[in-house]
C-alpha cells in the first residue's frame, strides 16, 4: 500500500463535507471517585459565503449537570449564563435580529441537546465550550464511563397536532453514513487504578503514579457510537456500608452525599411473573437484535420451576408468545419460549412501546407472585416521558428492569423506566460480554431487594433528592444528596432491612469545592422533570391555545428555574445563552442561512453500515465476547500495536489490565485506507488464532456477535430441570479421548444423570473465569443431580 | 400600502398569534412566514405577517403537515381534508374545501370544487373586504 492511497479522502456521500459547518468535537473528561468532570468542546466554522446560524443536535450523558457554557470567538470569550428556556431565546432571537453573534444551548431531553451557534460571518471561527459533572453508574466492580456521541434516529409516533417545530424534528436529526467532522477524546483518572477496559474504541493508555490516562488510539473517530470506559479503581470509595461526604457552596450553605452498597444474600423467595418484552422495531435491526436474542434467551433459561412467565415482541404492533397469559416454566414452556425467540427478527416495524407496555402493566395481577417485566430495547424513541409516567403509574405492582442495547442506545429512556418503577438497568454496548450483566440483573430480579431504605437525618433538616429513595439491589450502589437547611447533626442514621447503619458526618470539615452541590441541584431537576405530566420536555405549544399550563406545572417551572439560574444548570426549562455584541461595521446585514449539521448514524443499525463497511477495511476485529477464551487465559484480545503501555516511573504495582477490542472507524476525511499490510496480516493471524477465521473484516461486524462461544452454547442445552443431555458442543468440549471413557459409565447410570455431572466438573474446571456466568446453571443442574437416587464422582471418572 | 397600516416587533407579533417567538423563528425560517421588514433594529412585522402566521397556527393546529402548508405557501393557503374536522352537515361530502382567511374567518365550499386560482382570487377578495382596504 502507497502512502498516496493511505492518505485518500473519502467523500461524505452526497454532500460536500466541506459545507458542514461543524469542525470537530473534542472531549476531555476526568474521573475522580464515582464522579466525573468533562469538557466538549465543539470547533465550528463558516465555510460558506453567507452568514449562517449552525444548529447541532447531540447527545451527552442522561445523568450530566451542564454547568458552564462558553464561547470563543478569535481573542474573545463570551461566557454564557442560564436563563429561564424562553428568555433565553428571546435573548439570542434579539441578538440575531441585530446582527451581533449569539450562542444558545438548549435542552430537548436530559440526553439530547441543541446548541444554536447564531450569525456566524463568513470565514468565521468558533468554539463552543461546555462543561458537565455527573455521577457514574456502578457496574459490578467498576464504573461505567458513558460518552455519548451521536443521537440515534427516534421512532416519532403519531402525536397530538402541535404549533410551531414539531418535536420530533427537534430530536431527529439529518443522518449520515459519515460526516467529516470527528472525536478526540481524552480521559484521566484520578488515584489508583487496576484497570480499565474499553468495549467501544480501541484505546492507549499511560499510567502514572497518582492518575491513569486514556486516549484514543485513532486521531479522528467518528462519531458514531457511544465511548465507553469500564474503570475499577483499587480504592473504590463507599465500597460497604455507608460513607458520607459534605461540601460547602459559596454562601457556606452544606450539601451532603451519602452513599450506601451492602452485601444482600440472594434467598430464594416466591416465584416471580416474569414477563420479557422484546424490541423488533427496525432501529434494533443488526447487532442489536442478536445481541438482545441473546440476552433473552439466557435469562429465560435462569427461570426456575415457580416462575410464570411470557414473551412479548413489538414494534409497529405487539404479539405474545402465550396469548392467553403467562405459563409456568417447564421443560415444554422452555422449547417454545426457545424456538420463539430464535425466530425474532427486527422487522415489526416502528417502535411503539407504549401499547405492549401497557398491556403487560394492566393485565391482572399473579395472586402470589410478584410481577417483574424485563425490557430490552434500543429505547430510540421521542416519547420518554409518556413511558416514564407509565412505569411510575404502576410502581406499586410491576418492576420494570431494562436492558439498553445497542451503540447509541436512549440512556435517558432505560435508566428513567427503571427509576421509575423501582428497578435496575443496564447498558450492553455491541461486543460487550452480555452473560454477567444478564445473570447480574437476574439476580436482582429474583432475589429480594431492600425496599424500605430510610435515612433519619438526626437534628438536621434537610432537602434530601431523590426524595423517594430507590429500591436497592444485590450489589447496587445507593447515593442520596441532602441539601441542609439547618441544625446539626455528627451523625445519620440510615435504615434498611430491619437493620440500621451509623454514617458519621462532619459538618465542619465540608470541602470548599467539587461537584456535590451541583449534583444535588440535578437530582432534585431529575426529580421534577421526570414527574412532570407533560408529555415531554421541550416547550411545546399544543394545538388549542387555550390549553394552559396547569398549576402545577407552572409549579414545577418556576421551581426547575429558580434551581437552574441559582445552580447555573441546564434544564428543560433553563438554557444557556451568550451573546457578543459586535460593532456597527461587524454586524451581519444580511438574515442568517440556517444549517442544521448532520450527524453520524449510529453504528450497527441494520444494512445501511454494512453496506459501508467496505470504507473500512480491517475495521473490526471480532474478539468481544464471542471469542472463545482459554481457560486461564487472560482475556486482552485486540491488536496489541493498539496498546501503548508506558510505565510511570513511581509505578510498581503490576501493569492494570489493558483491553482494547475494535477499532472504530474514523470520521470520514480521515478515514484512510486503513492499517499497513504488516498490521492487517496480524490482525487476520489473530483472527485465526481466535478462531474467528478470516472474519476479522469490516463486513463481519453483525456475524461476529454471532460466532459460536461454547459456554453459551453449553448453558443452552440445560433442561428445564436442570439436566444437561447430550450435544455436539459438550462433546468437541470434551474431545474424542474423554468421551470414550464416559461409555461405561452412561451404561450402567444413564446419560442424563453422567453428563450433568460431567457439565458440574467441567465448568468449575474449564471455565472458572467465566464463574458468575455459570453459576445459576450448575446451581440449576446440583439441585437436579441431588434430587437423583445415584450419585457421581463425575472427577474420578474423568480424571481416573 | 396604507400608511397606517400597523407594524409589530417579534415579541408583539407572537404574543397577537398566540404562539412563542421560537415558533416564528422557526416559520421563518421553514419559509413559511415572509422574513420580517426593514434591517438591524428596525426589523418588523405587518398586518400580513400576523395574518398569515394565524392561518400556519390554525392549519398545524389542525394536523395539516408542515409540508403541505409549505407547498401552498404562495398565495392563500388551502386545507382540503373532509377526513381531520367533519364538515357541519353530512350533506354533499364529495367535495368539501376549507381556507383559513384570518383569526376567526373561515371559508367553506362544499360540493363545488374550485381551482386554486379560483380559490386564491376569492380568498384575496375577502380578505381585502374584511381588513378594510377595498378599492
Amino acid at each position: 500500500m502507497t502512502s498516496e492511497q493511505q492518505t485518500g479522502l473519502i467523500a461524505a456521500s452526497g454532500a460536500h463535507p466541506e459545507a458542514i459547518t461543524l469542525k470537530s468535537v473534542s472531549v476531555r473528561a476526568r474521573v475522580s471517585g464515582p464522579c466525573v468532570e468533562v469538557t466538549l468542546v465543539q470547533r465550528y466554522q463558516n465555510m460558506e459565503r453567507v452568514p449562517i446560524e449552525a444548529v447541532y443536535v447531540f447527545p451527552l450523558d442522561e445523568a450530566a449537570a451542564v454547568c458552564g457554557f462558553k464561547a470563543r470567538i478569535g481573542p474573545s470569550v463570551v461566557i454564557g449564563k442560564v436563563e429561564e428556556r424562553e428568555q433565553a431565546f428571546a435573548r439570542y432571537d434579539d441578538a440575531l435580529t441585530d446582527g451581533d453573534a449569539a450562542f444558545l444551548l438548549e435542552q430537548e431531553r436530559p440526553n439530547v441537546f441543541t446548541a444554536s451557534v447564531g450569525n456566524l460571518l463568513a470565514g468565521e471561527q468558533v468554539e463552543l465550550e461546555l462543561r458537565y459533572v455527573a455521577k457514574l453508574e456502578r457496574e459490578g466492580e467498576a464504573v461505567r464511563l458513558n460518552i455519548p456521541t451521536t443521537v440515534a434516529p427516534r421512532y416519532v409516533g403519531k402525536a397530538a397536532p402541535s404549533v410551531g417545530q414539531p418535536d420530533g424534528e427537534r430530536v431527529n436529526p439529518e443522518q449520515r453514513d459519515s460526516v467529516p467532522y470527528g472525536l478526540q477524546l481524552a480521559v484521566e483518572i484520578a488515584g489508583r487504578v487496576s484497570s480499565v477496559d474499553s468495549p467501544s474504541h480501541p484505546i492507549r493508555t499511560r499510567l502514572g503514579p497518582e492518575a491513569v490516562s486514556v486516549e484514543l488510539s485513532q486521531e479522528d473517530v467518528a462519531l458514531d457510537r457511544d465511548f465507553v470506559l469500564l474503570i475499577t479503581q483499587e480504592h473504590a470509595p463507599g465500597k460497604r456500608g455507608a460513607n458520607a461526604y459534605v461540601a460547602r457552596e459559596a454562601d457556606g450553605r452544606r450539601v451532603a452525599l451519602l452513599s450506601f452498597a451492602h452485601t444482600l444474600l440472594p434467598t430464594p423467595g416466591v416465584g416471580h411473573e416474569v414477563i420479557f418484552v422484546l424490541d423488533c422495531s427496525g432501529s434494533m435491526e443488526g447487532s442489536s437484535i442478536t445481541q438482545a436474542r441473546r440476552a433473552l434467551s439466557l435469562c429465560i433459561r435462569a427461570l426456575s420451576s415457580d416462575d410464570t412467565f411470557n414473551v412479548v415482541r413489538f414494534g409497529s404492533s405487539f404479539e405474545s408468545l402465550f396469548a392467553e397469559g403467562p405459563r409456568r416454566f417447564d421443560e415444554a414452556t422452555l422449547q417454545l419460549a426457545t424456538r420463539y425467540v430464535e425466530q425474532t427478527e427486527a422487522d415489526l416495524g416502528g417502535t411503539e412501546i407504549l401499547a405492549p407496555l401497557t398491556q403487560v402493566l394492566r393485565t391482572a395481577l399473579d395472586p402470589v407472585r410478584p410481577r417483574r417485566v424485563l425490557l430490552l430495547t434500543d429505547g430510540q424513541v421521542a416519547n420518554e416521558a409518556a413511558l416514564i409516567a407509565l412505569a411510575r403509574e404502576h410502581a406499586t405492582t410491576a418492576r420494570v428492569f431494562t436492558f439498553g442495547i445497542g451503540a447509541s442506545a436512549s440512556a435517558y429512556l432505560v435508566r428513567g423506566l427503571a427509576r421509575a418503577s423501582r428497578a435496575a438497568s443496564e447498558l450492553i454496548f455491541p461486543g460487550e460480554r452480555i452473560e454477567p450483566k444478564v445473570l447480574r440483573m437476574f439476580e436482582r430480579v429474583r432475589t429480594p431487594v431492600l425496599d424500605d431504605v430510610r435515612i433519619d437525618w438526626g437534628g438536621l433538616t434537610v432537602e434530601q433528592a431523590p426524595s423517594e429513595l430507590p429500591a436497592l439491589f444485590a450489589g447496587d450502589e445507593l447515593t442520596v444528596f441532602a441539601r441542609i437547611v439547618s441544625g446539626a447533626a455528627s451523625e445519620v442514621r440510615l435504615h434498611a432491612g430491619g437493620e440500621a447503619w451509623s454514617v458519621p458526618i462532619e459538618l465542619e470539615r465540608a470541602e470548599a469545592a467539587g461537584p456535590i452541590p451541583t449534583l444535588w441541584a440535578r437530582e432534585c431537576i431529575r426529580s421534577i422533570e421526570e414527574r412532570s405530566e407533560r408529555a415531554d420536555a421541550g416547550q411545546h405549544e399544543s394545538g388549542a391555545r387555550a390549553t394552559r399550563p396547569s398549576e402545577r406545572e407552572s409549579a414545577r417551572h418556576a421551581q426547575l428555574v429558580e434551581l437552574g439560574v441559582r445552580y447555573q444548570l441546564l434544564s428543560s426549562a433553563t438554557s444557556f445563552v451568550a451573546v457578543e455584541e459586535r460593532t456597527a461595521e461587524q454586524r451581519s446585514k444580511q438574515p442568517a442561512q440556517l444549517r442544521r449539521i448532520p450527524v453520524a448514524l449510529s453504528d450497527g443499525q441494520g444494512e445501511r453500515r454494512g453496506s459501508s463497511g467496505g470504507h473500512f477495511v480491517g475495521a473490526m476485529l471480532p474478539m468481544m465476547m464471542a471469542a472463545p477464551v482459554p481457560t486461564g487465559a487472560p482475556f486482552t484480545a485486540g491488536p496489541p500495536e493498539m496498546v501503548a503501555l508506558a510505565h510511570g516511573s513511581d509505578m510498581d504495582t503490576s501493569a492494570p489490565a489493558l483491553r482494547s477490542r475494535v477499532e472504530v472507524p474514523r470520521a470520514s476525511t480521515a478515514r484512510e485506507e486503513l492499517l499497513d499490510g504488516s498490521r492487517s496480516l496480524l490482525g487476520r493471524a489473530l483472527g485465526f488464532l481466535t478462531g474467528q477465521g478470516s472474519a476479522a473484516s469490516g463486513s463481519a461486524r453483525d456475524e461476529d456477535e454471532e460466532t459460536p462461544d461454547r459456554l453459551y452454547e453449553l448453558l443452552m442445552t440445560q433442561h428445564a430441570d436442570g439436566c444437561f443431555a447430550s450435544s455436539e458442543v459438550l462433546l468437541t468440549w470434551l474431545g474424542s479421548e474423554r468421551v470414550a471413557r464416559l461409555a461405561a459409565p452412561i451404561a450402567q447410570h444413564g446419560e442424563a444423570i453422567v453428563l450433568t455431572a460431567v457439565v458440574v466438573w467441567l465448568l468449575a474446571r474449564e471455565a472458572k473465569d467465566r464463574q458468575a456466568e455459570w453459576r445459576p446453571a450448575v446451581s440449576k443442574a446440583r439441585g437436579w443431580i441431588a434430587a437423583q437416587s445415584t450419585q457421581l464422582d463425575a472427577a474420578s471418572l474423568m480424571d481416573g | 400600502m396604507d400608511d397606517h397600516e400597523p407594524i409589530y416587533g417579534v415579541e408583539e407579533l407572537a404574543e397577537r398569534a398566540g404562539v412563542s417567538r421560537r415558533t416564528v423563528r422557526y416559520y421563518v425560517q421553514r419559509g413559511l412566514l415572509p422574513a420580517p421588514l426593514g434591517v438591524g433594529r428596525g426589523k418588523h412585522y405587518s398586518q400580513q405577517h400576523l395574518a398569515t402566521l394565524v392561518r400556519i397556527r390554525d392549519q398545524q393546529a389542525a394536523g395539516v403537515s408542515l409540508e403541505d402548508i409549505a407547498a401552498r405557501r404562495h398565495g392563500v393557503t388551502l386545507a382540503r381534508e373532509p377526513t381531520r374536522s367533519a364538515p357541519l352537515s353530512t350533506a354533499s361530502q364529495s367535495s368539501w374545501t376549507r381556507v383559513v382567511l384570518l383569526d376567526g374567518v373561515e371559508l367553506h365550499l362544499r360540493g363545488r370544487r374550485l381551482s386554486e386560482t379560483q380559490l386564491e382570487q376569492l380568498a384575496t377578495q375577502i380578505t381585502r373586504v374584511i381588513e378594510g382596504d377595498a378599492p
